[in-house]
């Protein structure tokens, strides 16, 4: 069964005015058709506006289609008795690790969710331990939030879902407001949580470099998927990716464009390793 | 010299357990025209640097000049400064407050006392220099893309017509596109204007695009000043302060170390394939 469907999904942002008629429509998902595995790594590329976190938003019931159906998990997201249900089993990571943090002890903040679930303390406290370890946090449990790196705090936000025991994570731009080794820190997370737990991920980003991961890609443009196959194959497109404001990771332009120049280079480049033994292979 | 700092000391919380010695010893010398790059990870003290730059936080201790004037003496106007150095915060979009393009943009000169024709002037200007066009100019700031409304809120600091002007990641969370838009622009403006700039920012690829002069902070202290292509080669330093070099450069040093001749002065796409073209053209027959 796959993790997440979707068939034929639309959303229109309809902005009405003080009597309550139609001002204006945008239509952010235009009939987008999305079938994600599960333990698939997934990310989703396209410039702001493009309806990435329109659609992330849809995973987890924030929003409903205005036509068309999301299934998460087999169950439907329109119907009211999955509610809850949805919202376990797929969990958010937002990008302002500081909107996301609500208590004054790590390992409290953690533990909300479980509690919320009503679930027994003797299990919350195992799934806190296990969660904080995942993430590499544990070290830290007793300490205030506040006192964090910004990737550190990121890894909190998500050690609060896996305490939830989400089959999948949503993460929309989760390493925008961090520096090189937050960044760093907060994508080798998510790769470990998915090779490792077998978690289902979503992941939206500006960052080229950190999709390289990915199982597969998704570029998004104008409310419709657009490109979609593996990372190699989506870079190695590099002129269309820039017609949708997208770029590709430094390494991977400077192939592109060596290879331009007639170096026998492989398409779509994605490590600095790889240019590196293909440059040494051509030097005699 | 346009601003020196002079041995600049800043503390947090003095005297609470929450105390931090955010600054410590800070001497700076940034001259007009400058385009300069500050970098260093999530808490190393470049926001608290740079709001001593407008006066927005005062020094503990140590002295500032601006244009040789002392920004703590009694007699120095603060209200200059604060004109005369532009300080965009992070997501100044959030600071998007009036109802019209127009009118957030032209709030600030509105405030300086100028009169209306003037006003305008700088407003239409701020906007142009930005690339937001007439056809937004009475649009409500909040119905932009996030791109657009980050461009207005610069126009708005751009329109008090600093003569520095710093932004604190003025790219984070833009696309690819957005972002090389901005930073053409402000490049654009650094050149015409001969504006003084300081970009705050994660990104080493924005950094080694545009920048000619890198300031490194780490834990309050400045680190390294050096010219762009002197820091990047010191690129094991920067990652034990949890930076990096742009990807390129790892690229060189790979094939250096290597044996291969190439000059590891390399930082952006272009002087990497250029670089690589003149090593590779005669060592490979058929290119």
């Amino acid at each position: 069964m796959d993790m997440i469907k979707t068939r034929d999904l639309t959303f229109e942002y309809i902005r009405r005015d003080e009597g309550g008629n139609v001002e204006s429509i945008n239509r952010a998902i235009d009939g987008v058709n999305l079938d994600v595995k599960k333990g698939d790594f997934i990310a989703i590329l396209g410039a702001n506006g493009s309806g990435k976190s329109t659609l992330a938003k849809h995973i987890n019931a924030l929003l409903y289609p205005t036509e068309g159906a999301v299934w998460v998990n087999g169950l439907n997201t329109a119907e009211e008795k999955n509610l809850l249900e949805i919202r376990r089993s797929a969990g958010m990571v937002f990008q302002n690790p500081d909107n996301q943090i609500i208590a004054t002890v790590v390992e409290e903040d953690v533990g909300f969710g479980p509690e919320n679930l009503g679930i027994p303390t003797e299990e919350i406290l195992k799934r806190v331990e296990e969660s904080l370890k995942a993430v590499g946090m544990f070290e830290y449990r007793k300490q205030s939030p506040n006192k964090l790196s910004g990737g550190q705090k990121q890894r909190v936000a998500i050690a609060g879902i896996m305490a939830m025991k989400p089959q999948c994570i949503v993460l929309d731009e989760p390493t925008a407001m961090l520096d090189p080794e937050g960044r760093k820190e907060v994508i080798s997370t998510v790769c470990s949580l998915n090779k490792l737990e077998k978690i289902t991920v979503l992941l939206i980003t500006h960052h080229m470099d950190e999709v390289i991961y990915a199982d597969k890609v998704f570029v998004m443009d104008r409310g419709k998927i657009v490109m979609q196959g593996t990372p190699r194959e989506i870079f190695s497109r590099v002129d269309e990716l820039k017609k949708y404001r997208l770029d590709v990771p430094q390494v991977t332009e400077l192939a592109y464009e060596l290879k331009k120049e007639g170096f026998d280079i492989p398409d779509g480049v994605l490590s600095i390793q790889e240019l590196v033994d293909a440059l040494l292979r051509l030097y005699p | 010299m346009q601003i020196i700092f002079d041995n600049v000391h800043y503390v947090y919380s003095s005297g609470t357990s929450f105390e931090k010695h955010a600054l410590k010893g800070i001497n700076l010398k940034i001259n007009k025209g400058e385009f300069i790059g500050l970098i260093g990870h999530t808490g190393s003290g470049k926001s608290t640097l740079i709001q001593h730059m407008n006066g927005l936080i005062k020094a503990t201790s140590g002295k500032i000049y601006f244009n040789g004037e002392d920004i703590y003496d009694k007699n120095f106007d603060m209200r200059t400064l604060r004109s005369k150095v532009g300080l965009v915060f992070q997501y100044p979009e959030h600071q998007l407050f009036e109802t019209t393009v127009y009118k957030d943009v032209s709030f600030g000169p509105k405030n300086l006392g100028l009169d209306k024709l003037e006003v305008d002037l700088r407003t239409y200007e701020a906007l142009k220099m930005v690339g937001i066009g007439d056809d937004l100019i009475d649009a409500s700031p909040f119905e932009l893309s996030g791109g657009q409304k980050r461009r207005v809120a610069i126009a708005g600091i751009l329109a008090m017509q600093p003569e520095v002007l710093i932004l604190d990641e003025p790219t984070a969370g833009l696309d690819p596109r957005g972002r090389d838009e901005i930073l053409d622009q402000i490049a654009k403006l650094h050149k015409e204007k001969n504006i003084t700039v300081i970009l705050v920012t994660h990104s080493m690829e924005d950094v080694a695009k545009y920048v000619d002069r890198i300031l490194v902070m780490n834990n309050g202290n400045l680190v390294m000043d050096e010219e762009k292509v002197k820091i990047f080669s010191r690129y094991k330093e920067l990652e034990k302060m949890h930076l990096a070099a742009p990807q390129v450069t790892y690229v060189v040093n790979a094939l250096k170390e290597k044996g291969i001749p190439v000059s590891t002065d390399v930082t952006t796409v272009d002087e990497a394939k250029n670089e690589i073209l003149k090593v590779f053209k005669d060592k490979i027959q058929k290119i």
